[in-house]
């Protein structure tokens, strides 16, 4: 796969990965081609198209075009199961997926892709193991968050919860209902983070930080 | 650290108070909320930014009630004092967010393009502070100022930057940034290799995972070769999250560096052997990349064949496993590799083509192709069968596939169908021959795409038995397709037409069928070849101009139709104005209607001036043919002799002298064409024999096999055998001193031309000038006068490559002069399917002994090609 594009029925770019490096007029060039190519198709049409020496493979998903450009013995069919495959890590991710979490979080989409793809190639054939490393590089990022949190304000902890070795703090993820569930019990552990389901009503005892990992989505 | 202390400590005092009221106007707000009032946004205005639009927080804000609304900006505080805080370990980038959303507010472009100016501004500024805790934060913002198409390119060096931190999180963002902002050429990207080495060998995996990504995504040539040993290494890693990558980022390299291929060569054996499938796939495509490249590499991988076929079956054998699984295929994807690569292993290769005969036959029919991904392994199946030495059985399997396929309800599916049956239609003519039906149905699908297939398909599929039906299909397509593939179309139904033509007259009646429905897509050189076949079929000169005639009365908008109808009519006036043509239904046609017709075209805006141009000389060549209105005609041509168009106003100034001071030499000079030989290779006289071709196609087939070229020599031979006119049975004195002319004939040829009853006129000898790289250039003698010559270059090409930047320049002795007209075009096609024609006129007004240079300068191949041949002796013309 040379590249990959999302972008919506107005022809605004909403993703752009490139395989193989291309000078950024190129790029340009590529995606403007691209938009129009696929945004005239004509409804019940064939999700393959030609294009210089590229086979385009395309296809919607709600009010997203999911684009790429593969070279000529690659499987199209194929292309288009990885497409779904993208599709359905996302919204895993972002439980029930649309266009606006791609737009608000769309680092943590170029990072979904990349424990999928990479240079082009599929990295990993299980969902499951995509979505798990996805989530352990954000525990990894939110951990180092809070530990240096913890590490600056000692004072701050200790005296409204009785010092860091008591839980620090919670993480919820609130009105949407994607609750994040616990896997271990090590994750009790002291200075771990502990998630509970809070419902959208904070307890005054209780130290609330917005974390969300998964979705980006903040709430109380 | 104070101030964010102070930040906190504000927000604990502002969250005991209750009068969270959101005013922005509030005395004790943290510093973050002062911000977001400063521009604009309430308290309120704040949070929701914060959050997406369709939140369901954010949904119910009008209806919640007071108490929630406090508990909202409670939360709110803390949660800002410690965005604040947290500031250094980059926070959920709240501004970001906020960011988009204004952007995505803008009512305008230029608004949009306002607030991007002023946060590039910002973030521009904060760029060059130092490490002040936001930069990963200011660098997402950047990113998604990039997406939107704005430029971005100083964020290249924070990329740097970020890479080199120790936090994660800012590497997270920094790597992102470095495969969107860089690119191979930037000196950027040579800063971020030892970074990427540093990190290649970090203690977490998700660090080295971000580098290895970056690395296998836009690493230069130069970085593959700095980094590849440690790629080395890692493949031997015992961690297989980390192999799948390295295994990927190995593959980039060999692409990148084929070179470093070896390196990688004992690494990738070892992978096949393990259970991941991750690494499994990995390690797949690595040896498929590999084999690719170097011969030796894919020798030492035959002998992989086994283990690979072992894991092949065990994914086809293997029950339901719930993490593999799509739609009931277990691992598409791998499959579909391992597939690829047994084809690269198998081609060309007895033994390893037998060791998968077996496991192709059990997936060809052990895969369900109800769903995408079945099919997607169907196809793989079906190419490796088609490339690799398989059983005639197994092929035809594979052909049946194809042809399952096509039925199926799904467009890809059909459209995919059609792509691989058109690789193999060569080799599996008949097998795919038995799909014509489908194929030809393919035609009426919606989707252009499919049309275009199958449109290929088609053409490739007509024969000399099916020719009439298919054709039919094709003439009805042409009138219902879409304007991009008719230029397509009609090419090819000419094409197909001249090959298997069943009659002479049913040629030119496809060929004006397709001039009536797409004449404004053929190509220019439809109408001298059109007209070169009607004058070879003489006893069709009656039908076809009634036809064209009555075409053009009907329509005058199709250029290419009406140059041919005015042509025939100005040739053939006579025979239309006589009317007994027993093939339609007769007509009387008066003078003055033809007159008028043709008035018409030459008056109407539609025609170009080369249409005007025909219809002129045909109003002029219409004078010697009939009989009473010749001083219409007169008149007609006199008005011209004062046109705008220099081209007509010349013709018709030359038309009116001829009537007036040269009218004794009227009739001999508009006396009708000769027949026009086509002087393309391959091209046999046989055809000329009109009706009589049907009896002698066997003949004919064979001749064109025997005699690739030169017909036209061989015509001259003839005629002076036959003609007895005195000259020696050689062509011509300068054929021999030249001693280059590959005079052949063969019996076959000589008697096709003795059945063809010597229709034809003598085409002048021609000598090779230049033969070189196979690149052939013949010189011919056109014309000769006293003073004048017309010479006549023809390249052509018999390599298997196109010649591309033909040029021919030609040098003369001082007294001469030169013209040389424009060739026919500067490319000629591989396998002297073509060539390129180039007029020259000499004038050689001292008659000084006539010497000739011609530089040829040609691209062959990629290499430039420069050859000057001298011609001292020039072929005499026939006549």
């Amino acid at each position: 796969m040379r590249f990959l594009l999302l972008f919506s029925r107005q022809g605004k770019l909403r993703l752009q990965k490139w395989f193989t490096p291309i000078p950024e007029r190129e790029k340009k060039k590529i995606t403007r081609d691209m938009t129009t190519m696929v945004l005239a198709r004509k409804p019940r049409s064939c999700n393959f198209l030609h294009w210089k020496d590229l086979k385009i493979v395309y296809k919607r998903y709600a009010s997203l075009y999911f684009c790429c450009g593969l070279d000529a013995e690659e499987n199209e069919l194929l292309a288009l199961e990885m497409l779904h495959r993208y599709v359905e890590l996302l919204d895993k991710y972002f439980g029930n997926v649309c266009e606006l979490d791609i737009i608000f979080n769309f680092e943590k989409a170029y990072f979904i892709l990349d424990e999928f793809l990479l240079g082009g190639e599929v990295q990993e054939t299980s969902k499951l193991v995509v979505a798990r490393s996805v989530e352990a590089s954000d525990m990894l990022q939110e951990k180092q968050r809070l530990m240096e949190i913890i590490l600056l304000f000692p004072l701050f902890f200790s005296c409204y919860h009785g010092g860091i070795h008591e839980q620090a703090c919670i993480l919820t993820t609130g009105g949407n209902g994607s609750t994040h569930t616990r896997r271990n019990l090590n994750d009790y552990r002291p200075g771990s983070l502990t998630t509970v389901q809070n419902h959208g009503v904070m307890s005054s005892r209780m130290m609330c930080l917005n974390l969300c990992p998964e979705a980006g989505r903040k709430c109380f | 650290m104070t101030e964010a202390k102070c930040v906190t400590e504000a927000c604990i005092i502002e969250a005991s108070h209750t009068c969270l009221a959101a005013s922005p106007s509030g005395s004790g707000l943290p510093p973050s909320v002062y911000v977001s009032a400063s521009e604009n946004y309430s308290i309120r205005g704040h949070y929701c930014n914060y959050l997406p639009e369709d939140h369901p927080t954010v949904r119910n804000k009008n209806s919640s009630g007071c108490h929630n609304r406090k508990l909202l900006a409670w939360g709110l505080i803390i949660t800002m004092g410690f965005v604040q805080i947290s500031k250094g370990a980059m926070s959920p980038s709240v501004r970001l967010q906020e960011m988009i959303r204004v952007i995505r507010g803008a009512r305008t472009q230029g608004e949009e393009r306002g607030v991007i100016q002023r946060e590039c501004a910002a973030i521009r500024a904060q760029f060059r502070q130092a490490d002040n805790g936001t930069r990963s934060h200011n660098l997402a913002k950047l990113l998604y100022v990039h997406m939107l198409g704005y430029p971005a390119h100083f964020g290249q060096m924070e990329c740097v930057r970020l890479i080199a931190s120790p936090r994660y999180n800012e590497k997270r963002v920094g790597y992102l940034g470095a495969m969107m902002l860089l690119d191979e050429k930037q000196d950027a990207s040579l800063l971020i290799t030892n970074s990427i080495k540093n990190d290649l060998s970090h203690s977490s995996q998700y660090v080295q995972s971000l580098a290895l990504c970056t690395l296998g995504c836009m690493g230069s040539a130069e970085m593959c070769r700095d980094l590849a040993p440690e790629i080395d290494r890692l493949l031997r890693a015992s961690n297989s999250y980390i192999k799948k990558k390295a295994a990927l980022c190995a593959v980039h390299i060999v692409r990148k560096v084929p070179e470093l291929g070896e390196l990688f060569t004992p690494a990738s054996r070892s992978l096949l052997s393990e259970k991941n499938h991750g690494v499994l796939h990995g390690a797949v495509v690595l040896i498929t990349e590999l084999c690719e490249r170097n011969p030796e590499t894919l020798e030492q991988f035959r002998k992989a064949v086994p283990e690979l076929v072992q894991i092949m079956k065990g994914l086809v054998m293997s029950g339901y496993s719930p993490e593999h699984n799509v739609a009931g295929i277990s691992d598409p994807f791998l499959q579909v590799r391992i597939l690829r690569l047994l084809r690269i292993l198998g081609r060309n290769n007895e033994t390893a083509s037998d060791a998968v005969n077996d496991l192709l036959a059990q997936v060809a029919t052990n895969t369900d192709s109800s769903k995408t991904a079945g099919s997607a392994v169907l196809y793989e199946t079906v190419l490796t069968v088609m490339d690799i030495k398989s059983e005639s059985g197994l092929r035809v399997l594979a052909v049946n596939i194809l042809g399952r396929f096509l039925l199926n309800n799904d467009r890809n599916i059909r459209y995919i169908s059609m792509t691989s049956l058109q690789k193999i239609v060569q080799t599996d003519h008949n097998a795919v021959q038995r799909h014509r039906g489908t194929i030809v149905d393919c035609l009426k699908d919606q989707d252009a795409s499919v049309k275009r297939r199958a449109l290929e398909l088609s053409l490739a599929l007509v024969s000399a038995v099916n020719i009439r039906s298919l054709m039919k299909e094709l003439l009805l397509f042409l009138s219902s397709c879409p304007p991009e593939l008719r230029a397509h179309t009609t090419s090819g139904i000419f094409n197909a037409a001249e090959r298997y033509a069943p009659s002479q007259r049913w040629h030119i009646d496809t060929i004006l069928h397709v001039l009536t429905t797409a004449g404004g897509d053929v190509r220019d050189e439809t109408v001298p070849n059109l007209i070169q076949l009607i004058t070879t079929a003489t006893e069709l000169h009656c039908y076809t101009v009634h036809k064209l005639y009555r075409a053009l009365i009907t329509d005058i908008s199709v250029q290419s139709l009406v140059q041919v109808a005015c042509w025939c009519i100005g040739e053939y006036g006579d025979l239309l104005l006589r009317g007994e043509c027993e093939e339609t239904e007769p007509v009387q046609v008066a003078e003055d209607d033809v007159l008028d017709a043709l008035e018409t075209v030459l008056q109407s805006h539609m025609s170009s001036p080369a249409t005007r141009g025909f219809a002129l000389t045909a109003t002029m060549k219409l004078s010697t043919r009939i009989t009473h209105n010749v001083d219409r005609i007169r008149s007609i041509v006199s008005i011209y002799g004062s046109c705008i168009d220099v081209e007509l106003q010349q013709r018709a100034v030359e038309y009116n002298a001829l009537f007036k001071k040269y009218d004794h030499m009227r009739a001999a000079v508009l006396e009708r064409m000769p027949v026009i030989d086509k002087s393309s290779p391959g091209h046999t006289n046989g055809e000329s024999a009109g009706g009589s071709i049907k009896e002698m196609e066997p003949t004919k087939r064979t001749q064109e096999v025997v005699l690739p070229q030169e017909p036209a020599n061989q015509v001259c031979d003839l005629l002076d055998l036959l003609g007895g006119s005195g000259e020696p049975p050689q062509p011509s004195p300068a054929l021999s001193t030249t001693a280059l002319g590959p005079v052949s004939s063969t019996a076959g040829g000589d008697l096709l031309d003795l059945l063809g009853g010597l229709d034809v006129t003598p085409v002048p000898p021609s000598v090779i000038v230049y033969e070189k790289n196979g690149v052939t250039l013949k010189l011919q003698t056109d014309r000769q006068t006293d003073t004048g010559m017309t010479i006549t270059l023809t390249a052509t090409n018999s390599t298997d490559r196109e010649i591309t930047s033909l040029t021919l320049q030609a040098a003369v002795p001082k007294s001469v002069q030169l013209q040389m007209k424009a060739p026919s075009g500067d490319i000629i096609p591989a396998h002297g399917l073509g060539q390129v024609t180039q007029t020259v006129l000499l004038n050689n007004p001292n008659k000084v002994s006539l010497k000739m240079r011609v530089r040829v300068c040609y691209t062959s191949q990629d290499f430039v090609c420069q050859d000057t041949v001298q011609i001292d002796s020039f072929p005499s013309p026939a006549w």
